[in-house]
């Protein structure tokens, strides 16, 4: 194996990490990312780490806890890497290490060494070490099994969301994908909210699902921790894990790697797109049919667009035992905020950031016999028009599933949120597009290409409208939420006008700031 | 004839950094006009002043008898553009992107689709119907991107390095092609750092330096007659001598090569 050239590839990771702080945009935030970072760190050592290890010594139940703990942390590592993207960016791909003296196991090596010493990734990493300096300080466990143990956890955290993510992105590839992709998401949506009620009235079923948690990478993590003995059994376990899913991993990837399509067929005029885009009148429809394009055929659109429904019925529906405890009204209260997010969310990728993904192609809005305005305005028309598909189709599902009793009032109040989201998140994403635009691959699904800007939006946008529901729903209770009605149409309205006034200052920007824009774009900044 | 490109003290700064400095030059209607210049001179940032891309510090313009500007979209309607990074929509399948320039300037539904179907088996890119552009080789864009330049028939075309990446057979039928517009009474206004092709395509030619500063401008007829360019007193047998004496670039030696 070739060490030296792989330990300085993943050197020149960090270079190119590094890099990006020589702008003012990057050091802002290398800060903001550093502070957080150190933060989190402390208070996390503190209180999910050593903390958990004083509470796990003083209970008595030193291996639950660690269960518990680092289960979280692998499961939660897991949704942030596959949803948000954040640990899986390919720094390097196969294709550009050929150009070097490697083999294909060095190639492989290089790529996940680089990978797996992402930022988030050290960070996990960080939590866990926490959790085992804790266990050692209150003396219930080895550091040193517990070190080892939280390196391999790491690994299969991190080989499992590589996994995932390739799986994905395959899928959403070949032919039926999006469709394979769309329910197992539904699955995942749905069945937690079936399946745990029974669960947890079925006789001896809690002892059975405990018994094959012991089988999981967290459970042998924990085991190894507080060395609760049958050492060999646990490091095989986790072995076995690592090498079963390195296996997969080669496999999906081998799957992905072939080549696609470039057979040569004729011109085929497809006016689907045009016709859609005509709607909005005969100066906009190319636009808007250029625009509308790039939201269909993106892989990272179509998964976010397919997930996002799925997403929010998982969030608005698997606080179960909250709300029985009050009856389903509840589910209406969590419902406003996903309604509020639901558009968004589904083409927030490209929504945020705007013209990431036109590459070279920004400089051609300028060459075009029109007010550059109308760049802006299509662009940000086709958000509005894609979300507000997602948006009707949440309500359709709602009026014929939700297990809601009928009220007049939710409707309105459901669709006030939805477009009030939509304006509202559309109009802070003409912002981020035009103050912290990033270029962006159009091709790939996964990885977190997003700006510091963007991602604020993105993530904080979601958790403020599916957990801000959850505070109301907590101080006022659903039938205060209901009676106040009108109130979600005003801020709906409000929304509207904060829309048409972004856009308008936005097109004067847009116009004002093109040098920028276009060096940042064509990665010249 | 009206002068097809008009420019009168052109100065454009990037901060303190000076790309084009003080620059003047009339390019006449009709002709196929060679813009050249070294790495760096700015050659790619006078195209974008010329053609609404970048905002000149200062200086005029006047396009086909015009005065141009950021906002002039009917001038803009009569300029076809290649840029040297081509400006393609790599998510759209080439008839979709020369479909979607077409309906820009202006062209009908069916006169577009008509004269995409002819350019791309001009082009011979016809079998591409399931080929995004960012699956296309670089020579292929280079074709998209010059069909997207002249699908509306401009009366002034800018093409940046159009023949880098593009076959022997490619160039042959887009040089006949400049060919054709030129004797039209339409202006090309090219860059190339291929001087043999300035010689044989292109009748006037303007050479600059770093930054942006013309050194030269005149008729290369004279290398077809006469043979040779006179230039303050001296005899230059090729475009390419004439070039090197001008910008004061070297070839440098390097010894382990």
């Amino acid at each position: 194996m070739n060490a030296p050239l792989i330990l300085r590839l993943v050197g020149l990771r960090y270079k190119l990490l590094w890099a990006q702080t020589r702008t003012r945009n990057g050091r802002i935030v290398l800060f903001l990312v550093g502070y957080l970072f150190a933060v989190l760190i402390l208070i996390l050592m503190t209180a999910g780490g050593i903390g958990a290890a004083m509470l796990a010594v003083r209970s008595g139940q030193a291996e639950t806890v660690a269960q518990a703990v680092l289960g979280g942390l692998f499961v939660n590592a897991l949704i942030a890497s596959v949803v948000t993207g954040f640990g899986i960016n390919t720094a390097f791909t196969d294709a550009a290490l050929r150009r070097y003296a490697l083999t294909a196991w060095d190639r492989l090596a290089a790529r996940h060494l680089t990978g797996i010493l992402e930022p988030v990734w050290i960070f996990v990493l960080g939590l866990d070490l926490g959790l085992a300096t804790g266990m050692y300080v209150f003396g219930a466990g080895s550091f040193w099994l517990g070190a080892v143990a939280v390196v391999l956890l790491l690994i299969t955290d991190y080989l499992l969301a590589r996994v995932l993510a390739t799986l994905i992105e395959w899928l959403s590839h070949v032919k039926g994908g999006t469709a394979i992709l769309f329910l197992m998401l539904l699955s995942v949506g749905f069945l937690p909210s079936v399946l745990i009620p029974r669960l947890v009235a079925a006789h001896g079923a809690k002892e059975s699902v405990l018994a094959a948690l012991h089988y999981t990478p967290p459970f042998a993590a924990a085991a190894l921790m507080v060395n609760a003995g049958r050492l060999l059994h646990h490091f095989g376990l986790l072995a076995v894990w690592i090498a079963a899913l390195l296996v997969a991993l080669a496999a999906i990837e081998k799957q992905a790697a072939r080549p696609r399509s470039a057979a040569a067929a004729a011109v085929a005029w497809d006016n689907r797109y045009d016709r859609i885009a005509s709607i909005f009148g005969p100066a906009m429809a190319p636009l808007i049919g250029r625009s509308l394009r790039y939201y269909v055929r993106s892989n990272k659109v179509r998964f976010n667009y397919i997930a996002a429904i799925p997403l929010l019925a998982f969030l608005t529906f698997n606080r179960s035992a909250n709300a029985a405890e009050s009856g389903p009204l509840h589910y209406f209260v969590r419902a406003l905020g996903a309604f509020a997010v639901a558009g968004f969310l589904g083409t927030a990728v490209m929504s945020t950031n705007q013209f990431g993904f036109d590459a070279s192609g920004f400089r051609r809005y300028f060459l075009l016999p029109i007010a550059p305005g109308a760049i802006l305005r299509a662009s940000s028309f086709t958000a509005l028009f894609v979300g507000s598909t997602l948006v009707a189709a949440a309500l359709v599902l709602w009026v014929l599933f939700a297990p809601v009793p009928y009220d007049p009032r939710m409707t309105p109040m459901l669709l006030a949120s939805g477009v009030g989201g939509l304006c509202l998140f559309n109009a802070l994403s003409i912002w981020t597009s035009l103050l912290a635009p990033r270029p962006t691959s159009f091709e790939t699904t996964f990885g977190n290409q997003l700006s510091l800007a963007a991602n604020v939006l993105l993530i904080g946008g979601v958790l403020a409208g599916v957990f801000g529901v959850v505070v109301l729903d907590k101080m006022a209770g659903p039938a205060a939420v209901l009676s106040y009605w009108w109130a979600a149409i005003l801020a709906a309205a409000l929304a509207i006008v904060f829309y048409l006034y972004s856009l308008r200052r936005g097109e004067a920007i847009f116009v004002s700031q093109r040098e920028r824009l276009l060096n940042t774009l064509e990665g010249r900044n | 004839m009206t002068p097809a490109i008009e420019v009168a003290n052109l100065t454009k700064k990037y901060g303190e950094t000076v790309a084009v400095e003080n620059l003047s030059l009339t390019v006449p209607g009709g002709t196929m006009f060679g813009f050249l210049g070294p790495n760096g001179s700015g050659k790619s940032t006078t195209i974008g002043c010329l053609t609404g891309l970048l905002d000149p510090t200062a200086g005029d313009i006047r396009i086909l008898g015009e005065p141009f500007h950021d906002g002039a979209v009917a001038l803009k309607r009569r300029m076809g553009v290649m840029p040297e990074s081509l400006g393609l929509f790599d998510a759209l399948y080439a008839h979709e992107f020369l479909f979607f320039q077409a309906r820009m300037f202006g062209l009908d539904e069916e006169t577009a689709r008509h004269r995409v179907n002819e350019l791309l088996d001009a082009m011979e890119l016809g079998g591409t119907g399931k080929k995004r552009l960012s699956e296309f080789s670089a020579g292929m864009r280079k074709r998209v991107a010059f069909a997207a330049a002249v699908i509306h028939g401009p009366d002034l075309l800018f093409l940046d390095e159009p023949f880098e990446s593009i076959d022997p057979a490619g160039v042959a039928s887009i040089k006949q092609w400049l060919h054709k517009i030129t004797a039209q009474g339409r202006t090309v206004f090219l860059t190339t750092h291929v001087l043999e092709t300035v010689e044989r395509t292109c009748s006037q030619v303007a050479i600059i330096t770093k930054p942006g500063k013309l050194v030269w401008q005149g008729d290369i007829g004279a290398l077809d007659r006469d043979g040779t360019i006179s230039h303050d007193g001296t005899e230059f047998r090729t475009l390419e001598q004439l070039f090197l004496h001008l910008t004061g670039e070297r070839y440098a030696e390097l010894d382990w090569l």
